[in-house]
């Protein structure tokens, strides 16, 4: 079974990054809203950040060894999450949703390393699905505006 | 990957060199170089991991969610892979040695015998109080020894012994290639990210009090900018380090790559190295230029 390519690998580490730095910069906008550094939402914002930036740092390493019957679709499938969910923490305010959505991720990193397709695809939904309620009309597209090709 | 090229390593180092390649004599002071400079990258792959660690140590624990232990990088993979790309690393620049060796007649073994040989009967044809008859077969069989022994070295050294280097080289060219080509994509891409994670820790270890910090704060919050900004400097550093890094590994590839072009050639490996001296000089000014950013 094939594994994931360098190129896949490095996508979706840089996703979970890109995630981690979205999720910390809310952080400090509520910050800088007054929210003090141990409020309970404002410590939950900085432990999923840090675990998104701690997955994007071991992603390749960790999920080099994943065999998958389809890597490609199981690559679109994260990256088509990811960036829908990279949408909704852009238009966000509430922080829950945040938390939500951030958990969800770290749900969906974790699962790549099961080798489990089943289990990739569910984590993925259910990030798609944290992100479309607060973003109706998820995007597929990166920030950069054109639509992600997982390689 | 590293069993073929320690497996050419270990068949240069059996040769007797009788190549005369001073050019690629250089290696051998690079290699050295490089011993000394490419660790402190590929070590920092754990460096970086540490960093994180050492960071999140420093967070207060009311800041910080309850399960915070989970945060908590597992470095010891990182240190694994460090140890391993230097033993990567060390097969390479072992290799490099190698052919500087064989190129300047360090391990001349056979040839140092046959230079030996003919010095023995340099030596006897011209030992004073000789018989005069043995003393002239001596010199006549000596003679004859010395000029064979003569067209056996020019044989070893111009034919025999170049091509034989020549045929090594060709074959560990496709190993040395990829094993550059490996450790760029490490060094660049993995590591890269891995740096990238480290900034966004930064950023959150620093940035949240800054942004917390009150109007009677300001001379802690300039205190603590100045750290900052030293770190993030010195994260640039280590990116600075891991593009010199890649660098060296693109002039270790193309200079391996015109070593095999070389070898190659109808008139043999020391006649088509024309350009070895300028690739040479890339290699050095590129290990030099990690040094300077990783001192």
């Amino acid at each position: 079974m094939p594994r994931f390519t360098d190129v896949q690998l490095q996508q979706v580490a840089q996703a979970l990054n890109e995630l981690s730095a979205q999720v910390g910069q809310l952080r400090l906008d509520a910050i800088r809203g007054g929210r003090p550094l141990n409020d309970p939402e404002v410590t939950q914002l900085l432990g999923w950040s840090l675990a998104l930036a701690n997955l994007g740092a071991t992603f390749a390493a960790r999920a080099a060894e994943v065999t998958l019957a389809d890597t490609l679709a199981a690559v679109q499938n994260i990256l088509s999450s990811t960036d829908a969910a990279q949408a909704a923490l852009s238009k966000l305010a509430r922080l829950d949703t945040v938390i939500s959505i951030a958990s969800a991720a770290v749900v969906l990193a974790s699962a790549v390393f099961t080798g489990n397709p089943k289990q990739i695809a569910l984590a993925a939904k259910d990030l798609l699905e944290a992100a479309v309620p607060a973003h109706p009309t998820p995007s597929t597209s990166s920030p950069t505006g054109g639509p992600r090709t997982p390689a | 990957m590293r069993t073929r090229a320690l497996l050419a390593t270990g068949v240069l180092f059996a040769l007797c060199g009788c190549v005369d390649l001073p050019e690629v004599a250089r290696l051998h002071d690079l290699a050295e170089e490089a011993r000394v400079t490419l660790p402190r990258v590929s070590d920092d792959l754990a460096g970086s991991c540490q960093r994180r660690a050492a960071l999140l140590k420093d967070v207060p624990a009311d800041q910080l969610p309850p399960d915070a232990r989970a945060l908590r990088p597992d470095c010891q993979p990182f240190e694994a892979l460090a140890t391993h790309l230097a033993a990567d690393q060390g097969v390479l620049l072992d290799y490099l040695d190698a052919l500087a060796k064989l190129g300047s007649g360090q391990t001349l073994t056979y040839g140092k015998t046959l230079d030996a040989g003919i010095e023995t009967i340099d030596g006897l044809s011209a030992a004073p109080g000789a018989d005069a008859d043995l003393a002239a077969n001596a010199q006549k069989a000596g003679a004859a020894a010395l000029s064979i022994s003569k067209q056996l070295a020019n044989l070893l050294t111009r034919r025999y012994r170049d091509r034989e280097l020549a045929q090594l080289i060709t074959s560990t060219d496709p190993a040395v290639q990829q094993l550059t080509k490996a450790l760029t994509v490490v060094a660049v891409e993995d590591y890269g990210i891995m740096l990238n994670s480290e900034r966004l820790f930064l950023d959150a270890y620093y940035q949240g009090p800054m942004a917390a910090a009150g109007p009677n704060e300001k001379l802690a919050l300039i205190l603590v900018q100045r750290q900052y900004n030293l770190d993030v400097l010195q994260l640039g550093r280590h990116r600075t380090a891991a593009t010199r890094y890649a660098r060296v590994m693109s002039r270790i590839s193309t200079l391996h790559g015109e070593l095999a072009t070389a070898a190659q050639q109808p008139s043999g490996l020391s006649h088509g190295l024309h350009h070895l001296s300028a690739t040479l000089d890339d290699l050095r000014d590129a290990i030099g230029s990690l040094s300077a950013e990783v001192k």
